[in-house]
């Protein structure tokens, strides 16, 4: 039999720039989940940066006072059981590995909705786009075996 | 009319943009750019408070897609980056011209990396740190706005000061570091 682990084909968000969706939220410089794309947008001192989905391993939602906040945990070598190292593209890369995102949660008066309302949206959304994608991953290595 | 303007302006050796923005403490905040024969000014409209680098303290210029426009990325000699966003693609070539005029500097174009991917190599120039995806840049982290930094095994901590005005506000960011590099 083969002995060589395979490596996942890596996943790639976007090829060119004019397939980058062009939305208010991510002008606005807030996260923005692609659901055609299976990507989400967060925002980096500045910049919109793209994580395929196939990326990200969790994520939680937290209340603590006046504020939300949303933690992603990306899939990288050494601690996790879920991926071997030998699934990894390019184990000796740096690996971004989790981000927290802070949103207030109330309104300033003409606003229509709290700032944590994008933090909000973006978590139900996250968790449908890796439901997706985890349920086609998971046909497509049943129709392999 | 604004046409107008820039081109008298431009015999003069001064480009004025009146709707751009800097990048500040994650936030693009709006204000006017002043590129004079000798030194870029940015005047934030909002505080009044003046960005100034003379024209010998730059050190790169490129040119980059930012959120919903476009414009540059300026490292100073000094290691601080200077990011001004607003600008429309059309825009590249006058302002290219300028800086190789005036400053005698090339705008080189940057394209960012739009991969998706967590992996990549983390580079610093001057203060700020770049993270590379297939050599392309993901994102930039200028380093003042670190408020701690927090070593583990193969990990490295990084948490950033608080923006309020923000919608959304970066708090932290850790990676992971292989063995490699840390010996």
């Amino acid at each position: 039999g083969k002995e060589v682990e395979k490596v996942r084909k890596s996943n790639v968000s976007y090829k060119s720039t004019s397939q980058m969706p062009k939305e208010k939220e991510i002008e606005e410089l807030k996260i923005y989940v692609d659901m055609k794309y299976e990507t989400i947008i967060l925002p980096v001192f500045g910049m919109p940066v793209p994580f395929h989905i196939s990326t990200i391993k969790n994520i939680s939602q937290s209340v603590e006072g006046d504020y939300t906040y949303l933690r992603v945990n990306f899939f990288h070598p050494g601690a996790t059981i879920t991926k071997a190292e030998g699934s990894f593209a390019n184990p000796e890369a740096t690996f971004l590995k989790e981000v927290t995102y802070r949103s207030i949660n109330t309104k300033e008066p003409g606003e229509i909705s709290a700032p944590s309302a994008n933090l909000n949206t973006a978590f139900r959304l996250i968790k449908e786009v890796q439901k997706k994608f985890k349920t086609r991953e998971a046909e497509e290595r049943e129709k392999e075996d | 009319m604004v046409l107008n303007q820039i081109s008298k302006t431009c015999k003069m050796s001064v480009l004025e943009y009146p709707d751009i923005t800097i990048e500040h403490k994650g936030q693009m905040t709006k204000g006017r750019l002043k590129l004079t024969d000798s030194t870029i000014i940015f005047k934030n409209s909002k505080t009044g408070k003046l960005e100034q680098l003379s024209s010998g303290d730059i050190d790169i210029v490129t040119w980059q897609r930012f959120a919903g426009s476009w414009g540059l990325r300026i490292f100073a000699k000094s290691g601080a980056l200077l990011r001004f966003g607003g600008l429309r693609e059309s825009d590249k070539e006058k302002v290219a011209k300028f800086f190789d005029s005036n400053y005698g500097v090339k705008v080189v174009d940057k394209e960012f990396s739009l991969r998706g991917w967590n992996w990549g190599t983390a580079k610093f120039t001057g203060s700020v740190l770049t993270f590379d995806i297939s050599r392309d840049p993901a994102f930039d982290i200028p380093l003042g706005n670190v408020s701690q930094c927090t070593t583990g095994k193969n990990e490295v901590t990084l948490e950033f000061h608080q923006n309020d005005d923000a919608p959304v506000s970066l708090m932290e960011m850790r990676f992971h570091i292989p063995s490699s590099e840390l010996a």
